[in-house]
This record gives C-alpha cells, sequence and structure tokens, in this order.
C-alpha cells in the first residue's frame, strides 16, 4: 500500500505539466484534467486511509538523496502515519471541491490554463509537504507551497493590489520561513540527522535540553506562524484575499494556512521537549485568536471578514497545539479546513452574483441565491459553534484541552473569542442574505451546477464531521509523536458556557442587524476610538511601515553615507592619486625617442658600473666564457 | 710589420670616417663617412683573410646602404643645401654616455687580454656555402624571410597611399 | 708585437660607441640611420674578428647575417623616412614629438 503513496502528490504534478505544456490549446479540458488528477488522487489517499484505520501504525519509505562527510544525510522520503493521511484527504478533498467549483468560477477568464496548472501544483506541494519524512524535503515543500501561494494570489497580475498582496505574502512568510531553516539547521547540528523520527526519538532520549529545545521550538514555530499567519505576522492573510475566491478556499483557508499548524503537530516531540515554548504559542495562539476575531467584527470587506476568521481559528488550533491538546488542534483543523472552505466558496459564489466585495452593498439576496444561502448558514452555525455542527465538537475539544491543560486566562480568551465569531459570522450572514436589497440593483442569479454541487457536498460534511470525534480521536492517537492521552477531558460546564457565548454573539447580531432595534452606526459613534482602532485593524499595518522606514531606511541612509563618503571616498582619493601622479610624471615622457633610447644606455652604463664595483668576480665569468680554453664560445659558434 | 702598419692605418682611417659620419653638418660628407668607413672596415676583414666577407661587405654597404642613403637624401630634399641642423641638447650627455661605454667595454676586454689560439687562415667559400646549407640552414631561411618581409615593407611604406 | 684580437675589439668598440653617439645626437633621421649603420658595421667586424682568430668559421656566417640585416634595416629605414617626411614635410627628429603626451 505505502509503495504506492508517491503517486498522490505525483498525480497532481503531472497534470500541472500537461496542462501548462497543452498552452492554450488545454484551456477546455485544463479543468477536468488536474480535477482528474486529484479525484485519483482522493481515491487512494482514501484507500491509505481505510488501511491505516484496520491496521493503525507508522511507515515510512526513505532514499538517500544526498550524504555528506559524516553520517548526515539527506533523504528522499514518505512518512505515512494518521496524522500525514488525515492531511492527504483533506488536501485531496478540498482541493477536488474547489477545483470543480473553479469550473464554473474561472469560466472564460484569460490565464484558466495558468489558474488550474498553479492550482494542481500547489496540491501537489501540499502533498509533498504532508508526507515529508525529513526536514529538508519538508522544507523544500515548504517553500513550494509558498511559491504557489505567491503565483495565486498574484494571478490577476495586472491588478497592482494583487501584485503587491503577492509580494507582500511572501516576504511575510519569509521571515518565518528564514527561522523554519535555522530552527532546522539547529536541530540537524544538534541530533546530527534530518529524519522526523529519528529527530522525535533523539528529542525523547534527551539529547536537546534547556533553552536549546526552547530556541528550537520557537525557530520552528516561526516558520509555522508565517505559513499559519499567527501575530504577528498575519498581516499577509488578509491582503491575499486579492487572488481568486477559490484561491482563497484552498490555500488561505483550508491547507497551506494549516500547514503551520501541521508542522507543530509532526514535529510535536520537539516542541514538547519546552515547556516554554508551548506556553509562548499557546499565549500567541490565544492572542491571535481574540484579536483576528475583533478586527473581523467591524469590516465590510467579505472576503477579509472570512480572513481574519482564519487568522482566528487558526490561532485557536494554536492554543490547542500550546496546551499540549495535539488531537483537538487536528479535529479543529480538518473541521475547520471543511466549514471555512464552504464559507469561502459560498462567499465566491456571491460574489460571482453581484460582482462586488463590500457587503454594505449587498442585501436582501437570500431569496435569489437559495442554495448558497443555505449552505453558508450551515458554515456559519459550524463556524459560530452551534451545536449539532462540527464546529460545536472541534471548538469544545480545543476549550477542553486548555481546560485539562489548567490555563484558565486563556479557557476565558477562548470563549469570548466564540462569542465574537459568531457574532461577526451571523452579521455577515445577515446583512449578506437578509433584510433590504442595496441601493443598487443587481440581476442576482445562483450559480451554475458545478459551483453549486462543492457547496452542498462541504454543508454535509460541515454538518457531520463533528459526529466523528471519538473515531477521530482514537485514530489519530496513533500517530507518531502524538502525546500519550487518556480519557478526553471532559467538563460539563465549558461547553455551556461556550455555548451560552456564542448565543450572546448570535443575539446581539441578530439584533443589530436583523431587528436593527439596536443601530449600529450608533455604536460605531458611541465606542469610536474602539471602532476607529479596530476599523484600522490595530494599525499593525501602520506599524510595520513606520519600522520599516524610520528603522530600516534610517539604517539604509546611514549605511550610504558611510558607502559614499567613506568607502566611496577613499576610492577616489586612491583615484585622485594616480591621476595627479599620472599628470606629474607624463613630463618625462618627452617624445623624443633619441632621449629614450639614451636613458637605455645610461641605465646600461650604470648597471655596468655597479655590477663591476660590487662583483669584480663578473670578469671572471665573463673570461670563462669567451675564453676558448673553455670551449664554450666554441660550442656556441 | 707591414700588417701593423696597415691595421693602425686602416683604423684611424675607419675611426676618422666615422667620426665624419656622426659629426659633419653636410649629409653628404656623413655618406662619404659612411662609405670611407665600410671600405676601411673591408680593408681590415682582408687582412683577417676573411676576403669574401670584405668583398660582401664593400658590395653591400658600399653598393647598396651607401646608394639608398644617396636616395633618401635626394627625396628629403637635402641635396641642393646638403646642411643639417646642429646636433640636439643630448650632446654632452650621449657624448658622456657613449665615452662611458666605450671605458667600460675596452677595460673589460683590456684587463683580461683574451689570447687567440689561432692565426687567421682563409675559410674556403665552399665550406661557408656548406655550413650555411648544413648547420645554419634554418637562420638563413629565416634570413631569407627577413629580407622577403623587409622588401615587402619597404616598399608599402615608401609608396604610401593611393589618392 | 702583432696585431692580435684585442686590437680588433677595441677598434670595433671604438666604432660602436661612436655610431651610438651619432644616433643619441642626430637630429636628421637620415644621419641617424647612418649612424645606425656604423654600430653594424662595428659588429661585423668583431664577429669577423673572433672568427679569424679562434678559427671558427660560425662567426663569418653571422657576420653575413649581420650584413643582411643591415641591408634590410637600411631599406626599411629609409623607407620609412621618405614616409614620415612626407607626411610631416620634415625630418628634423626633435619636431618629431607625436609620442609625447
Amino acid at each position: 500500500m505505502i509503495a504506492h503513496v508517491w503517486l498522490i502528490p505525483a498525480l497532481p504534478l503531472l497534470a500541472a505539466i500537461l496542462v501548462s505544456a497543452g498552452g492554450r490549446r488545454s484551456a477546455r479540458l485544463a479543468g477536468s484534467i488536474t480535477a482528474g488528477a486529484v479525484f485519483f488522487s482522493l481515491i487512494m489517499a482514501l484507500n491509505v486511509l481505510t488501511g491505516l484505520i484496520s491496521a493503525p501504525g507508522v511507515e515510512q519509505v526513505s532514499m538517500v538523496w544526498l550524504r555528506s562527510a559524516g553520517n548526515l544525510s539527506m533523504e528522499l522520503g514518505m512518512l505515512v502515519d494518521p496524522l500525514s493521511v488525515i492531511m492527504l484527504v483533506i488536501v485531496c478533498f478540498i482541493s477536488l471541491m474547489v477545483q470543480i467549483y473553479s469550473l464554473g468560477y474561472m469560466a472564460g477568464d484569460q490565464g484558466i490554463v495558468r489558474y488550474f496548472s498553479f492550482m494542481s501544483f500547489f496540491t501537489f506541494s501540499m502533498l509533498g509537504l504532508v508526507l515529508a519524512n525529513n526536514l529538508i524535503t519538508l522544507y523544500m515543500f515548504w517553500e513550494l507551497v509558498g511559491l504557489s501561494s505567491y503565483l495565486l494570489i498574484g494571478f490577476w497580475y495586472h491588478k497592482p493590489e494583487a501584485a503587491d498582496a503577492a509580494k507582500k505574502a511572501f516576504i511575510v512568510t519569509r521571515f518565518g520561513d528564514l527561522g523554519l531553516l535555522i530552527g532546522i539547521l539547529v536541530l540537524a547540528y544538534f541530533l546530527n540527522t534530518f529524519n522526523i523520527l529519528e529527530v522525535g526519538e533523539a528529542v525523547k532520549g534527551g539529547q536537546l535540553t534547556g533553552h536549546w529545545s526552547t530556541m528550537v521550538a520557537l525557530l520552528i514555530f516561526a516558520g509555522a506562524a508565517g505559513k499559519s499567519a499567527q501575530f504577528p505576522l498575519h498581516v499577509w492573510l488578509p491582503d491575499a484575499m486579492e487572488g481568486p475566491t477559490p484561491v482563497s478556499a484552498l490555500i488561505h483557508a483550508a491547507t497551506m494556512v494549516a500547514a503551520g499548524v501541521f508542522l507543530v503537530a509532526r514535529l510535536f516531540p520537539v516542541f514538547a521537549a519546552s515547556e516554554t515554548a508551548l506556553m509562548i504559542i499557546a499565549y500567541l495562539g490565544g492572542f491571535t485568536a481574540l484579536l483576528a476575531a475583533t478586527i473581523a467584527c467591524v469590516q465590510n470587506d467579505i472576503k477579509r471578514i472570512l480572513a481574519y476568521s482564519t487568522v482566528s481559528q487558526l490561532g485557536y488550533m494554536m492554543m490547542a497545539l500550546g496546551c499540549r491538546d495535539y488531537i483537538a488542534g487536528m479535529f479543529h483543523l480538518t473541521t475547520h479546513a471543511v466549514f471555512k472552505a464552504l464559507l469561502f466558496l459560498a462567499a465566491g459564489s456571491v460574489i460571482h452574483a453581484v460582482h462586488t466585495n463590500d457587503i454594505r452593498q449587498m442585501g436582501g439576496l437570500g431569496p435569489a441565491l437559495k442554495i448558497t444561502a443555505a449552505t453558508m448558514l450551515v458554515a456559519a452555525l459550524a463556524l459560530g459553534g452551534i451545536p449539532p455542527f462540527s464546529g460545536f465538537f472541534s471548538k469544545d475539544a480545543i476549550l477542553m484541552g486548555i481546560w485539562a491543560a489548567g490555563r484558565m486566562d486563556l479557557l476565558m480568551v477562548g470563549i469570548v473569542t466564540a462569542g465574537l465569531t459568531t457574532f461577526y459570522i451571523f452579521r455577515l450572514w445577515l446583512v449578506v442574505f437578509t433584510g433590504r436589497p442595496a441601493e443598487k440593483k443587481y440581476q442576482a442569479h445562483e450559480s451554475p451546477w458545478v459551483m453549486i454541487l462543492p457547496l452542498l457536498v462541504l454543508a454535509l460534511l460541515a454538518l457531520s464531521l463533528g459526529w466523528l470525534g471519538e473515531n477521530f480521536r482514537h485514530f489519530l492517537s496513533a500517530s507518531w509523536g502524538a502525546p500519550s492521552v487518556g480519557e478526553a477531558p471532559h467538563h460539563r460546564l465549558i461547553p455551556m458556557f461556550a455555548l451560552l457565548a456564542s448565543l450572546a454573539g448570535f443575539g446581539w447580531a441578530y439584533l443589530v442587524y436583523f431587528q436593527k432595534t439596536i443601530s449600529a452606526a450608533l455604536l460605531a459613534r458611541k465606542f469610536a476610538a474602539t471602532y476607529k482602532l479596530l476599523k484600522h485593524k490595530y494599525y499593525i499595518d501602520e506599524i510595520y511601515i513606520f519600522l520599516v522606514r524610520q528603522g530600516m531606511f534610517m539604517l539604509s541612509r546611514g549605511l550610504a553615507w558611510f558607502d559614499r563618503y567613506v568607502v566611496d571616498g577613499m576610492v577616489n582619493r586612491i583615484g585622485e592619486f594616480c591621476r595627479l601622479a599620472g599628470k606629474g610624471t607624463r613630463r618625462l615622457q618627452v617624445g623624443r625617442l633619441q632621449a629614450y633610447l639614451l636613458a637605455f644606455f645610461l641605465g646600461l652604463v650604470v648597471i655596468m658600473v655597479s655590477v663591476l664595483m660590487t662583483h669584480p668576480e663578473i670578469l671572471e665569468i665573463i673570461r670563462s666564457y669567451v675564453c676558448p680554453a673553455t670551449g664554450r664560445v666554441v660550442a656556441m659558434l | 710589420m707591414a700588417t701593423i702598419i696597415g691595421f693602425y692605418l686602416l683604423a684611424l682611417l675607419a675611426i676618422g670616417a666615422g667620426i665624419l659620419l656622426v659629426s659633419s653638418r653636410n649629409l653628404l660628407h656623413a655618406l662619404l663617412g659612411l662609405a670611407v668607413a665600410s671600405l676601411a672596415v673591408a680593408g681590415l676583414m682582408l687582412g683577417l683573410r676573411a676576403e669574401f666577407l670584405a668583398l660582401v661587405l664593400v658590395l653591400i654597404y658600399v653598393g647598396a646602404v651607401v646608394v639608398l642613403g644617396v636616395f633618401a637624401v635626394m627625396l628629403t630634399g637635402h641635396f641642393e643645401k646638403a646642411v643639417l641642423p646642429p646636433s640636439n641638447e643630448l650632446k654632452i650627455l650621449g657624448g658622456g654616455t657613449a665615452l662611458a661605454l666605450l671605458v667600460l667595454i675596452t677595460g673589460v676586454i683590456l684587463i683580461q687580454p683574451l689570447a687567440p689560439d689561432a692565426v687567421p687562415a682563409q675559410v674556403p667559400i665552399q665550406k661557408l656555402g656548406a655550413l650555411l646549407m648544413t648547420d645554419y640552414v634554418l637562420p638563413f631561411e629565416l634570413v631569407s624571410v627577413l629580407l622577403l618581409a623587409a622588401l615587402v615593407g619597404a616598399i608599402v611604406i615608401a609608396r604610401g597611399k593611393e589618392d | 708585437m702583432t696585431i692580435g684580437l684585442v686590437h680588433y675589439l677595441v677598434l670595433s668598440t671604438i666604432l660602436f660607441t661612436l655610431g651610438l653617439y651619432g644616433v643619441f645626437t642626430r637630429r636628421n633621421a637620415v644621419a641617424l640611420l647612418l649612424a645606425v649603420e656604423l654600430i653594424m658595421l662595428a659588429v661585423a667586424l668583431n664577429f669577423t674578428a673572433g672568427a679569424q682568430f679562434w678559427g671558427k668559421p660560425g662567426g663569418l656566417i653571422f657576420a653575413i647575417f649581420i650584413i643582411a640585416v643591415a641591408a634590410a634595416e637600411a631599406a626599411v629605414g629609409l623607407a620609412l623616412v621618405i614616409a614620415i617626411y612626407r607626411n610631416q614635410k620634415d625630418v628634423d627628429l626633435d619636431r618629431l614629438t607625436m609620442l609625447r603626451w
């Protein structure tokens, strides 16, 4: 079974190559080819999944790729365990859904071939990432994923915002990736291996201790934070919404941004070795969750609301991992992948219908877009954590994990965030689908069936996935590196509190945006300072720009001054010296050959005199050369 | 005795002609100096029993080089008023250098007199010819190439551009 | 007292330095070339004397080569003088300073 696992990432790669080789001629077929490839990948992934369910275990195939001096070698290989298989299935499934959806959404776009080949290439990279069995391959695929993300955000490269957003995403994640690379190299330096299994064993065996383990964990977490858009590297994700909506659904909601969470889970033994690192991850995750949720409450761009929601939910997952609740984090990752993809696709359907991203220009779309509205409602309920939708179960698992870890402050953050989440998602849903239509008249119409079908499938899963909780826990605990878990922690009151918070959020949204008993505008005026702060996303972008301008540019100016006046100055002085010296000495060049010749013979005289003065024996040598007695002259002539 | 007197006469003649050559303000006189010096040296070669060389010297120096010199004088317009400008300001320095070289080289020659181990004897022309075609065939061919190149070069340079 | 190799060598040295002096001081290009010929003459005499006193005919061969080179030099040198004269209407070396800075 494992011998054929390599086909799962290989098929999308093949499709990507095939489609791009076909060029414009493959425009009609491009989507079908890539979707077909990922469909077969999904079948194989499901096959592997069922195999693992019946016989849980950890398998690895590997071959040595580069062997360096010493016994450090780089491998190419795959690691198949419940964690990677779950990721495989998620990636294949979401990718398939999004590509089917894209057949409708992207129809008629000029760059459709490019679009599908990038999508397929992304799928390949992501599958390679989750299968990697060593840190070097993992890092390679990590960067490939970043590259495809860059290409797809900037898909409409003729729009300056899209091009800027692509650059921003690439550069911001680069900060984190640098940390990841340094972390990998430090790990390899101490443990003398790149293999993930061996790294885990070595760390468990106590080969990495004290501050070094904390440092390595935090460096690797920097990479995770970059990809998973955790504070303070979260700024790229909202801007990444300039890409096509299905791209946002696949890459920036379900899969790539979850790669950071996956990375922490994959290398969990490394993190588990340092209590400090885990604590920092937990608090940073909690902070991000709350921060992003508050920002999401006041945004007006439908995709940006969802983007901040993604940031917030990823913070949730990080919080769970920081509290050692690996399984809850992964469970939430799974459910979130489904319902967030659904939210994005539904939002795409709305955008498709009304051609705007601004929710203030929508309104009353419910009757026109019945299926979209219904499926989005399912997703919203799942995100809001209303039973029996999937989000409820995974969110409760996280809260329970936090409670079990004894971090009451984070538990509070989690519950408040849950309330805020329900509020902003229902604000979105109510504004878009209910009420009176905005002044603009649209010819809003339901999307074609290729777009509706994925919505329905995803809605079904968003509803039902939560019921698998216990099975999921059991299955995943067989993963390599999973912390040993006993019974799921359980607390009767916590779900109640969370549900209460969610209902409060829902009620508030209902009152403000449906009943309109409380005026949103009035609230904004009353809490003007807070509103402004949230509206400007806590001015984090502005702070970064300020830091870059004032810090880096000042430094650059200083260095430029140094370069211009000290380095160049030195060079210029030398040049001037040479010029002056030349100016002086060129007077010697009188241009008269006779003078040159005279100087030459004068030199000869000087040399002859000095040699004869200091080495009179030279005469003897001359004589021995010219005297026939020695026979040398004879030989010469 | 006769050889000694002959040597000194010819040597003085050569030196005198050489002085005329380098110091005369009249270019034709200088040419005459070269011709006389060549003849004197040819005479010395006869005394060295190198008759063939003496003949070649007269042929080429007096017959060719001096005639070329006359052409040059004619073409550069010094024929009518063949008066040269006085020497340049390097006279003293140049003279000093030449004199120093003379003293040095003569000194080296005289300090360690080299005793000849053969008296000059005539070398048959056949032997010279055989040597040219055997041991020295490579320099000989090189000289022929040099002469060809000089021939072509002289024509090209002297002719100038076709207008 | 007989006339030996040394006499010839000293004589050729005198002729050589005379020619050198001429090369240093002559302002007329033709006269300069004639001085060069004198140098060549001195060298030819030197080689002949050496060859004859040591009984090595190779020296004679080189004297022949030197005479040939002298002829070639004279031809090319005079051609150059003519070419310069045609361009500059002058063969005064003090005024031919194109090589100056």
